[in-house]
């Protein structure tokens, strides 16, 4: 009679309960560490990816190497400090001469481009490329040119180097 | 009889049993999706790095092509004002190729190690060679020997 008792009995002893109720505390934390790492990591990752700074710097490096690129290997200098770099270009197939100028230059945490022409000197329009830069070289070697930027917004540095080549006579 | 079984069939609530199950089924989902977050977030990483690897091996690459395959170039020279870049061993160069240096670049936290080479094909073309590699499994590199991944470029100049 005892013996049915307690095989008819049926739930969990205080016990049971608890043990149960660890392990699934910890398996509960250890979760929620592990997604909270994940979305610590995915949020920098994609503020890394996606953020202005990011975009920016991304634009600066296209437009310093298409603007190179187009530029006479012929008599283009870069500041004393290498804050600034000026390149000259033909404007278009019928241009005689060389008549077009382009100035690269880092001011006041902006990073800006200059486009004018030559002969007599005038400016045609000034572009502002990209800001929060804290640090901007240019060098030149040869007949290649480089820009070596570094981008801060207060909450993410990121630094990028450009090259491009000078084909044009 | 039948009103016993009605009984059992009405009977409320959910057993601790069902619960854990419950509990088990729904960390495995979430196990999964953080780990699908996990291989996405890690290749994205990957391709940071790969792209810059790819900018700093085409910038030492076109540097020394402006100077015409120059045996005497110094990257270190030329860019160490604006870019973290040292003098140090580096990876092999190719077969027959002679080596112009070895340098380590740190670029976004992540350290590169670059050699530039080159060979003469004929009097006057020279092949300019420039292999980086890096750390792309760990991201916490010390040395070379934990580099496993690797970005190559030829660049050919006539002198």
């Amino acid at each position: 009679m005892a013996r049915k008792r307690i095989t008819t009995q049926y739930g969990f002893t205080l016990i049971e309960l608890i043990i149960a109720l660890t392990a699934s505390m910890i398996v509960m934390l250890g979760l929620g560490l592990v997604l909270a790492n994940s979305q610590d990591s995915w949020n920098h990752l994609y503020t890394r990816a996606f953020s202005d700074t990011v975009g920016e710097s991304n634009v600066a490096g296209i437009k310093f190497k298409a603007i190179i690129r187009k530029a006479s290997q012929n008599g283009f200098f870069v500041d004393n400090e290498g804050k600034g770099i000026e390149i000259y270009y033909y404007n278009s197939e019928d241009s005689d001469a060389i008549d077009r100028y382009a100035h690269f230059y880092e001011s006041d945490g902006d990073l800006n481009l200059e486009l004018g022409k030559l002969n007599p000197r005038e400016t045609l329009e000034v572009q502002t490329i990209c800001s929060n830069v804290t640090e901007c070289l240019f060098t030149a070697a040869g007949r290649s040119a480089q820009m070596l930027l570094t981008l801060d917004n207060g909450s993410q540095t990121i630094s990028t180097v450009s090259c491009a080549f000078l084909h044009n006579q | 009889m039948s009103q016993k079984a009605n009984k059992n069939w009405y009977r409320s609530g959910i057993s601790l049993v069902e619960t854990m199950n419950a509990i088990v089924i729904l960390s495995i989902a979430v196990i999964g999706a953080t780990g699908y977050r996990y291989c996405s977030t890690l290749d994205a990483r990957k391709a940071d790095a790969y792209i810059a690897s790819a900018r700093i091996g085409y910038l030492l690459s076109e540097s020394w092509r402006g100077m015409q395959g120059y045996e005497a170039y110094d990257p270190v020279a030329h860019l160490g004002a604006g870019m973290a870049i040292t003098a140090s061993e580096g990876p092999d160069a190719p077969g027959g190729y002679t080596v112009l240096g070895s340098y380590e670049i740190v670029l976004n936290d992540i350290t590169f190690y670059a050699t530039l080479s080159w060979k003469d094909l004929s009097s006057n073309l020279r092949t300019l060679n420039t292999i980086l590699v890096w750390a792309q499994r760990t991201h916490e590199q010390t040395d070379i020997d934990d580099s496993d991944k690797s970005f190559e470029l030829t660049t050919y100049v006539l002198n």
